[in-house]
Parts: structure tokens; C-alpha cells; sequence
């Protein structure tokens, strides 16, 4: 079947299997930030934007996606590189496979910070982000990064 | 093998969606986020998000959810945040994670009935309501003891504004694992009196039951003694089993402390 995706702000008509879940065919599509870790819905490495939310791709068929907005990390290239320069700077990052959806996590982290539906503490912080498992950092640094570049004491 | 699905439709009316789940090998889909760990295959996946029934409103004495809310549609909703202190705010935010919540809808997180379920025990302990398109209106409790209504659509859920306090307790291995046991516990908050108590306890591992012996010791008087009653109580007129995480004596010992824990937080 047919569906037409608007990816990064370019409405896209992609050809997908009805079994086909949006990673798979992002990915096939080109867009490689979007990352399969667990493929269970448990590690948020393949996060995306839907509509302006965040969304599990692994868990979330592409033909429901069909007329939506989606966004991956190649669509935020300007907030990437300074979340990149962010956690590189503090040593929060190793293999850096769980960056990419931590990234577009933090960036509608902002946006809820800024309507007022995620307080700026660091409890609220911390449970925004539980979903976006990291194998190598320990989150000790990925913690001090975002807190810091959040401006959140 | 993966969860494989032959034919997928987006109908644009509950009408069109129910003669299309009657069709052999037609389900619905909800958010998809748990359906997708089946290894089985859909021939034909009816998806709802045209048909009308995601928002969420007021009527009269209710809340109501549309089915196809998601979990963070509902969390973030003026009227959940506010009915209870915020209770139903609050126990969304222990499902996983803001990605699986903007995803998974409130009838996919119902119709299942799943044992390890916090939502359910955190709704059967308020006085709520589901709706299916053909079998109508009933008690959560007695859709979750009914048979699996079958080819039938859930459109909404109903959560009566009784001026209630509640308080929602649960224990796992680690935050990131289901709930090994899960106790719900409110009351009718009058000018300090409280009275009409709700026990609901879930992922026993069976689903969220009722436990009216504990509510009735409750009704009579809630001081340290009658909670320690209710707690025993409960424990014996539930039943607790054993499966890979937890032996059902160790769940039935967790839960009396549990719902001790949970009474304690809502008398103050
Ligand atoms: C990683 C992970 C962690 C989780 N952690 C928790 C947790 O901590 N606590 C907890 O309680 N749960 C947890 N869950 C379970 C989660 O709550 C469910 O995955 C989710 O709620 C399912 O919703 P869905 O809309 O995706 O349902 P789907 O998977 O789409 O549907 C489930 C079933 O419901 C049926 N259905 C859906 N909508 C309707 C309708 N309107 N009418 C009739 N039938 C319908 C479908 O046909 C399907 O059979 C977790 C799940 C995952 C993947
Ligand atoms: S790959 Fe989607 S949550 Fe892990
Ligand atoms: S840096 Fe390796 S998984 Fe996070």
C-alpha cells in the first residue's frame, strides 16, 4: 500500500507493507538517526516527533503515520549539534547509539518546559526522560549535561 | 515470527468500523504498542483514529475518555489533572515511558484486561464506567469480571466526579519492569469523613478484583486496628498466585502492607 508521510517538512508518498512499523521504513527511507535498539518499545532509541510528540517508531505501524508529520533528528540538524556539543562536553557520550533519541527527546523536553506542561526540576526532568535507555553512560553525565544546559540547578 | 497483518483500514465512522470487525481475522487496533508482541496474523487491521471517539469532555457528573485518547492525551487533561488531586496524573506517569504514553490509547489499555495492569486497579478503585459500541454501558468491574466481549468496539470511559481522595500503590523489581503486585484504595471525602471506600487490588497476578470485605471493615470505622483488619481481610478473600516474577504468598504479604500503606495516605 501507499502512504504519504510529511518527513522533516517534505510530504513523502512511500510504498510500506501493512505490517511495516515506522523504524523500519524511516530507516529504508534513509533517515539512519532513527535507531532499533530493543524493537519492544523499551529503550527510545527510536524515537521520533508525530505530529510535534514524541513517539516509540519501533511500536508504531507506519500505515497509522498515513497524512501525519513526522520529525527525526536530521529535521532538528541546528538543536542537534548543540545538544552533540552539550553532551560531548561533559563526557556523556560513548557509542553514541542512544544519542539520536535522546536528542529529539530533550527537544520536546523544551518545548513542554516552555508550555508549562514539565515543571524544570530535576524529578521532572528525570521522568520525562526514563524512557531513553543508555548501555555505556551510567546517566551520571548525560544527567549533569542536560541539567546544565536546561539551567536547572 | 512478527505480529503480520494482511489488510489495514482507516474507517471514518463507528458504524463502517463495526461491520468491518465483523469480518473473519478483523481486529482493532489501538496504539498498537502491545498488540505488537504477538506473533500472529491480522488479516484485516482496523484502525480508529478517523472515527470520532478521541476526545475527552464533561457530561453532567462525568468525565468522559474517548477509547482512542492516548494515555498522555488523558494524563494532561485539565480535567484529570484536577479530579482527585491530580490521582489519575499521577498513576499514567508510572506507565512506561512519555513515548509509549503518547502512543498506547486508553481502550487498548482496557479491553484486554491484563493481569499486571496499573491503570485498571488505579480505575476500578474510582466509580468508573466502560462503553462498547454494541454491548453499551456497564460497571469497569463487571467488564473485567464479564467474558472477553468479542467483535465489539469500546468508545469510551466513564469516571463518575465523586469527590473522592485516592492513593495508588504498587511494587516491582525495578522501575522498569510491571507491577508484581498493585493495590488502589479510595474514599468519599465528606468535610473529613471519609465513607463509600473502594479497594481495588491487581496483578495478583490476576486482573484488578474488588476486595468488598476490606471496604466494608473500612465503611464501619478506619482506625489502626480496622486497617490491619481490612488488610488481613483482603488477603484472605482475594486470590494470589504464582508465576516467574513472584510466589503468591510473597504478593499477598506485599499487598496487606500495601493497602495498610494506601488507607493510611488518603485518611492523611
Ligand atoms: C515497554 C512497555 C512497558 C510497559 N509498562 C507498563 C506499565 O508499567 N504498567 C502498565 O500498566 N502497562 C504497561 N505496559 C502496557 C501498556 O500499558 C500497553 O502496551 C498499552 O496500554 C496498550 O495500548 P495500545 O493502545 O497500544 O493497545 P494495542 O496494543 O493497540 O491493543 C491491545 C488490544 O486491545 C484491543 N483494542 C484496542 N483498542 C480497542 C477498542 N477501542 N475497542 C476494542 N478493542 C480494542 C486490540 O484489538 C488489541 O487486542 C507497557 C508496555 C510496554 C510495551
Ligand atoms: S527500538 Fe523502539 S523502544 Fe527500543
Ligand atoms: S552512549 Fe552508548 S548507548 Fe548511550
Amino acid at each position: 500500500m501507499k502512504i504519504n508521510l510529511k518527513i522533516n517538512g517534505v510530504w513523502k508518498e512511500v510504498e510500506i507493507d501493512p505490517s511495516d512499523y515506522l523504524l523500519d521504513v524511516l530507516r529504508r527511507e534513509g533517515y539512519l538517526s532513527v535507531k532499533k535498539g530493543c524493537d519492544t518499545g523499551t529503550c527510545g532509541a527510536c524515537t521520533v516527533l508525530r505530529d510535534g510528540y514524541p513517539i516509540l517508531s519501533c511500536a508504531t505501524l507506519a500505515a497509522t503515520c498515513d497524512g501525519h508529520e513526522i520529525t527525526t533528528a536530521e529535521g532538528i540538524a541546528d538543536e542537534m549539534e548543540d545538544y552533540a556539543k552539550m553532551l560531548a562536553g561533559e563526557g556523556a557520550e560513548q557509542c553514541g547509539f542512544c544519542s539520536p533519541g535522546l536528542m529529539v527527546m530533550l527537544y520536546a523536553l523544551k518545548k513542554e518546559i516552555e508550555n508549562g506542561k514539565v515543571k524544570k526540576t530535576k524529578e521532572d526532568i528525570r521522568r520525562y526522560l526514563i524512557g531513553n535507555l543508555c548501555r555505556c553512560t551510567g546517566y551520571a553525565g548525560q544527567e549533569r549535561a542536560i541539567f546544565r544546559y536546561l539551567g536547572v540547578e | 515470527m512478527p505480529l503480520k497483518i494482511l489488510n489495514y483500514v482507516r474507517p471514518s465512522s463507528l458504524e463502517q468500523a463495526y461491520d468491518l470487525l465483523q469480518e473473519d481475522g478483523a481486529e482493532i487496533l489501538g496504539g498498537t504498542t502491545y498488540a505488537r508482541l504477538s506473533n500472529r496474523t491480522i488479516k484485516l487491521a482496523i484502525d480508529l483514529q478517523n472515527v470520532g471517539i478521541g476526545s475527552i469532555y464533561e457530561i453532567g457528573d462525568y468525565i468522559v475518555v474517548g477509547a482512542m485518547a492516548t494515555l498522555a492525551n488523558m494524563q494532561f487533561h485539565d480535567l484529570i489533572m484536577e479530579y482527585a488531586d491530580g490521582y489519575l496524573y499521577d498513576v499514567i506517569s508510572y506507565i512506561w515511558s512519555v513515548q509509549l504514553r503518547n502512543v498506547a490509547t486508553v481502550g487498548g489499555t482496557i479491553v484486554p484486561k491484563w493481569g499486571f495492569s496499573d491503570f485498571i486497579t488505579a480505575l476500578l478503585a474510582l466509580d468508573t464506567e466502560v462503553e462498547f459500541y454494541k454491548a453499551g454501558r456497564m460497571n469497569l468491574e463487571d467488564y473485567l469480571k464479564g467474558m472477553m466481549i468479542k467483535k465489539d468496539i469500546m468508545t469510551a470511559l466513564y469516571i463518575k466526579k465523586t469527590p473522592r481522595k485516592a492513593s495508588f500503590k504498587f511494587m516491582r523489581n525495578s522501575e522498569y519492569d510491571f507491577s508484581i503486585v498493585n493495590v488502589a484504595v479510595s474514599a468519599v471525602n465528606q468535610e473529613g469523613k471519609f465513607t463509600n471506600w473502594r479497594v481495588a487490588v491487581g496483578a495478583r497476578p490476576g486482573v484488578a478484583a474488588l476486595s468488598y470485605k476490606a471496604m466494608e471493615i473500612l465503611n464501619n470505622s478506619v482506625d489502626y486496628e480496622s486497617i490491619e483488619k481490612a488488610a488481613k481481610e483482603m488477603k484472605n478473600e482475594l486470590k494470589f498466585s504464582s508465576d516467574f516474577r513472584w510466589s503468591g504468598e510473597y504478593r499477598k504479604e506485599v499487598a496487606g502492607t500495601l493497602l495498610q500503606r494506601a488507607v493510611k495516605e488518603v485518611i492523611g
